[in-house]
C-alpha cells in the first residue's frame, strides 16, 4: 500500500464518518420531535380521560346523596324533584363511564345498571308527579339500589386514590390482561361480581320489559323452508324460484327462514320469512339505478300492491319520502277510519324501475292484532280546542299511536302548519290530553318526523 | 473500489435513517388530507347546488378549484353577499344548505361512515345489519345512548380505533345507514357482531349467534 492510497482511504473514512454523523443527529432531532409530540398527544389524551374520570366520580357521589336524601324525605314533591337530579346524574355519569376505554363488555353490568338507574327514579318521579306514591316495594328497590350506588362509589374513590399516586388510564387501557385490558380488571371492583345490582321493574328507558318484547302479531304454526320459500316466490313475482337460495335460519326475537337471490347485475336481494305462517319478514336490496322517473304516487300504489302480495291489506299511506332515489313509504292498518300507527310496514321503491328494493313488517307482526278501539270521549272540535292557537290546521283523522313503553292511545292526529313548518300534533281522544307532537324536519336528504 | 461501497452503505444508512424519521410525518401529513377528504362532502354538495342554479360548469368532484371560486364568487355577486370566494355560513345559508336542523343528517353520516369503516366489501344487507347493530346498541342500557357515543366507544370498533372511520362513506353505506335508520334490522336486536376468522376474543362466542350475513356473524 503506498502513500497515496492510505491518504485516499483516510479521505474516504472522514466523508463516511461525517456522513453517518449527520445522519445520527438529524435521526436523532426527528425522534426527538415525534417522541415529544407523541408525548403531548398521550398527556392530552390522559388528560380528557382523567376529566371524564373525575366528572364520574362526582356524578355519583351526587347520585348517591341525593338518594339517600330520597330515602330520608316524605315529601312528594321534594322526592319527585331529588329523584329527577338522581336520573341526571346517572345519565351523565353513563356518558363519562362509556368515554373511558376499557375493553367492550368489560362492565357492561355497571352500565346497566347505571342506565336503569337513569330510567327507574325519572320513571318514579314522573309517577309522583302523577299523584302515585312510592309503594312497599318500589321502596324496597330503592333501598338496595341505593346500597349499590354506595358501593360503586367505594369502587370509584378507590381508584381516585390510585389515580393521586399517579394511575395512567391510557397505558393500563393498553396493556392487555386476559380477554380485557389492565384498566378494565382495576375497574371490575365495580362490576357484578363484587356489587349486587337489583332488579329495577318498570315501564321506562332501558328497562327489560323494553328489550324483551313478545311477537303478538304472529300466532301462526310453523311452516317448512319449501313453503315459506313458496310464499317468497309468489311474492317476487319477477324471480324465478329455483334462483332463490336459502341462506339458513335467523334466531332472534323473530325465527326466521333467510333467502338470498343475486341478479345479472350482481345485486344481491335477501328476504327472511317467518318460520310461524310463512309470511314475508323483511326484504332487502340496494338500488343501482340512478334515473328517477316514476312519480311518489305511484311509487305508493306500487308498495300497497307489494304489501297485498305479502299477505297484508287494508293498508294506507301515512307517510312517505323521497330519499336520493328511492321513495321510502310507510303505510298503516286502517280499521274504521283509524289509523293503526303500532302496526307500521315501511317499503323502499326505487323510483327509477318502479322496484320494490326493501320491506320491513316487523312492528307490523310484533304488535298487529284485533284490537278492541275505545270509543272516542270528546269531539274533534273539543280536541281542537286543546292545540296551540297558533296551529294552522290542515287535516284531522283518528290515529292509534304508541306511546314510549308499550301503551298505546286513541287520539287525534292534527296535521298543522305554523310559520312555515309543519307539525303533527296528537291529542288524546278520551282525555284530551296532548300525548305528543311530531315536527316534519327537513334535511339535505328528505323529510323526517321528529 | 472499497470506498465506492462504503459511499453506498453510508448513503444508503443515511437515507434509511432519514426516512424513518420522516414516517411519522407522512402519518401527518395522511390525517390533514383525511380532513380535506371530510369537508370535500361539502364542497360536493356547493358545486352541485350552483351546478343546479347554472353558476357551475365543472365536476361535481369536491375539490375547491378555480372553477369552483368561481361559481362561488359569482353567486355571491348575485345574492349581494361579501364576495370573497369563501364558502362560510353566510354562502351556505343563502345557498339553502346550512341546515341548523341538520342534526340527524349527522347522525347520517356518522352511521354511514361507521358502515363503511366496518363492512365495505360486505353484501347490502349485512352492511344495514352493521348499521342496525349501532341503532341498537344506542337502545340498549350496557352501551352509551347516542349514535356518536356508541361509533366513539372506545374499543368498540376496530375501524373507528384504526382510524378507517375517517375514510368517506360511499353511496351504498349512505344507503344502508339510512335504511337502518328507518327501521330496518336484518338482525332482530343484535348488540354485537364479529368475523370468526379474526375474532380474538374469547367472550364473544358464548353469545348467541342470530344470523351470519357474509363474513360476520351476528349475535346478541
Amino acid at each position: 500500500m503506498d502513500a497515496v492510497e492510505t491518504s485516499k482511504t483516510n479521505k474516504a473514512l472522514i466523508v463516511v464518518t461525517i456522513i453517518l454523523s449527520i445522519a445520527v443527529v438529524t435521526l436523532g432531532i426527528l425522534y426527538g420531535i415525534s417522541m415529544s409530540s407523541l408525548n403531548n398527544f398521550q398527556t392530552s389524551l390522559e388528560n380528557v380521560y382523567q376529566k371524564n374520570f373525575y366528572e364520574l366520580v362526582d356524578e355519583v357521589n351526587n347520585a348517591e346523596t341525593k338518594l339517600n336524601k330520597v330515602l330520608a324525605s316524605n315529601s312528594n314533591t321534594y322526592r319527585s324533584k331529588l329523584l329527577k337530579e338522581v336520573s341526571k346524574n346517572a345519565s351523565e355519569a353513563q356518558t363519562r363511564l362509556n368515554m373511558l376505554p376499557y375493553s367492550i363488555n368489560g362492565l357492561s353490568d355497571t352500565i346497566s345498571f347505571v342506565n336503569q338507574l337513569s330510567g327507574y327514579t325519572e320513571t318514579l318521579a314522573k309517577n309522583l308527579d302523577k299523584g302515585v306514591k312510592i309503594d312497599e316495594k318500589n321502596q324496597e328497590t330503592l333501598e338496595k339500589v341505593y346500597e349499590s350506588v354506595v358501593n360503586i362509589k367505594k369502587s370509584l374513590n378507590s381508584m381516585s386514590k390510585q389515580m393521586w399516586e399517579g394511575y395512567n388510564i391510557t397505558d393500563s387501557s393498553l396493556r392487555i390482561d386476559g380477554d380485557y385490558n389492565l384498566l378494565t380488571s382495576d375497574m371490575s371492583s365495580m362490576n357484578g361480581a363484587d356489587i349486587e345490582y337489583p332488579t329495577m321493574i318498570y315501564d321506562g328507558p332501558f328497562s327489560d320489559s323494553q328489550i324483551n318484547k313478545d311477537v303478538k302479531g304472529l300466532n301462526y304454526q310453523e311452516v317448512s323452508m319449501e313453503t315459506a320459500k313458496k310464499n317468497l316466490g309468489k311474492i317476487l313475482t319477477d324471480i324465478s324460484i329455483e334462483n332463490l337460495k336459502f341462506n339458513g335460519e335467523s334466531d332472534g326475537h323473530f325465527k326466521t327462514y333467510d333467502f338470498s337471490y343475486e341478479d345479472e347485475n350482481g345485486t344481491y336481494t335477501f328476504a327472511q320469512v317467518t318460520k310461524k305462517g310463512g309470511k314475508l319478514l323483511t326484504l332487502s336490496t340496494q338500488n343501482i339505478y340512478k334515473n328517477k322517473k316514476i312519480q311518489l304516487e305511484n311509487a305508493e300504489k306500487i308498495a300497497i300492491d307489494f304489501a297485498k302480495k305479502a299477505d297484508i291489506n287494508n293498508l294506507k299511506v301515512v307517510w312517505s319520502d323521497v330519499v336520493g332515489d328511492d321513495a321510502f313509504i310507510n303505510l298503516a292498518p286502517v280499521v274504521d277510519d283509524v289509523i293503526l300507527y303500532p302496526d307500521l310496514v315501511k317499503i323502499k321503491v326505487d323510483l327509477s324501475k318502479g322496484n320494490v328494493l326493501g320491506f320491513e313488517a316487523s312492528s307490523y307482526y310484533m304488535n298487529h292484532i284485533d284490537r278492541k278501539i275505545m270509543p272516542t270521549r270528546i269531539t274533534e272540535s273539543v280536541a281542537k280546542s286543546k292545540i296551540y292557537s297558533g296551529l294552522k290546521v290542515k287535516e284531522v283523522r283518528l290515529a292509534l299511536i304508541p306511546l314510549d313503553y308499550g301503551e298505546e292511545v286513541l287520539c287525534y292526529e292534527f296535521i298543522s302548519t305554523m310559520d312555515g313548518n309543519t307539525y303533527y300534533v296528537y291529542i288524546n281522544a278520551v282525555t284530551g290530553a296532548e300525548e305528543n307532537i311530531l315536527k316534519v324536519i327537513q334535511t339535505d336528504n328528505g323529510n323526517l318526523l321528529m | 473500489m472499497r470506498k465506492g461501497k462504503m459511499l453506498l452503505i453510508s448513503f444508503l444508512i443515511f437515507t434509511f435513517a432519514l426516512m424513518g424519521g420522516l414516517s411519522t410525518y407522512f402519518v401527518f401529513k395522511q390525517n390533514n388530507e383525511v380532513i380535506e377528504v371530510a369537508s370535500s362532502s361539502t364542497n360536493k354538495s356547493v358545486q352541485q347546488k350552483l351546478k343546479d342554479m347554472g353558476y357551475y360548469k365543472g365536476g361535481v368532484d369536491g375539490i375547491y378549484g378555480p372553477l369552483t371560486r368561481e361559481a362561488v364568487i359569482n353567486f355571491q355577486r348575485d345574492y349581494g353577499l361579501s364576495v370573497d370566494g369563501i364558502i362560510g355560513p353566510e354562502t351556505l345559508n343563502a345557498l339553502g344548505l346550512n341546515n341548523s336542523a341538520s342534526q340527524s343528517s349527522s347522525d347520517l353520516y356518522l352511521l354511514a361512515k361507521c358502515v363503511h369503516a366496518e363492512a365495505r366489501g360486505e353484501p347490502y344487507v349485512g352492511q344495514v345489519a352493521v348499521a342496525a347493530v349501532i341503532l341498537n346498541r344506542v337502545e340498549s342500557p350496557e352501551f352509551p345512548n347516542t349514535i356518536s357515543g356508541v361509533i366513539y366507544q372506545p374499543w368498540a370498533f376496530t375501524a373507528v380505533h384504526d382510524g378507517q372511520i375517517n375514510l368517506e362513506p360511499n353511496d351504498t353505506a349512505y344507503q344502508a345507514a339510512q335504511d337502518a335508520l328507518n327501521g330496518w334490522d336484518p338482525t332482530y336486536g343484535c348488540l354485537y357482531y364479529y368475523n370468526p376468522v379474526t375474532a380474538t376474543s374469547k367472550w364473544i362466542y358464548s353469545r348467541q349467534v342470530v344470523i351470519t350475513i357474509g363474513k360476520h356473524v351476528f349475535a346478541i
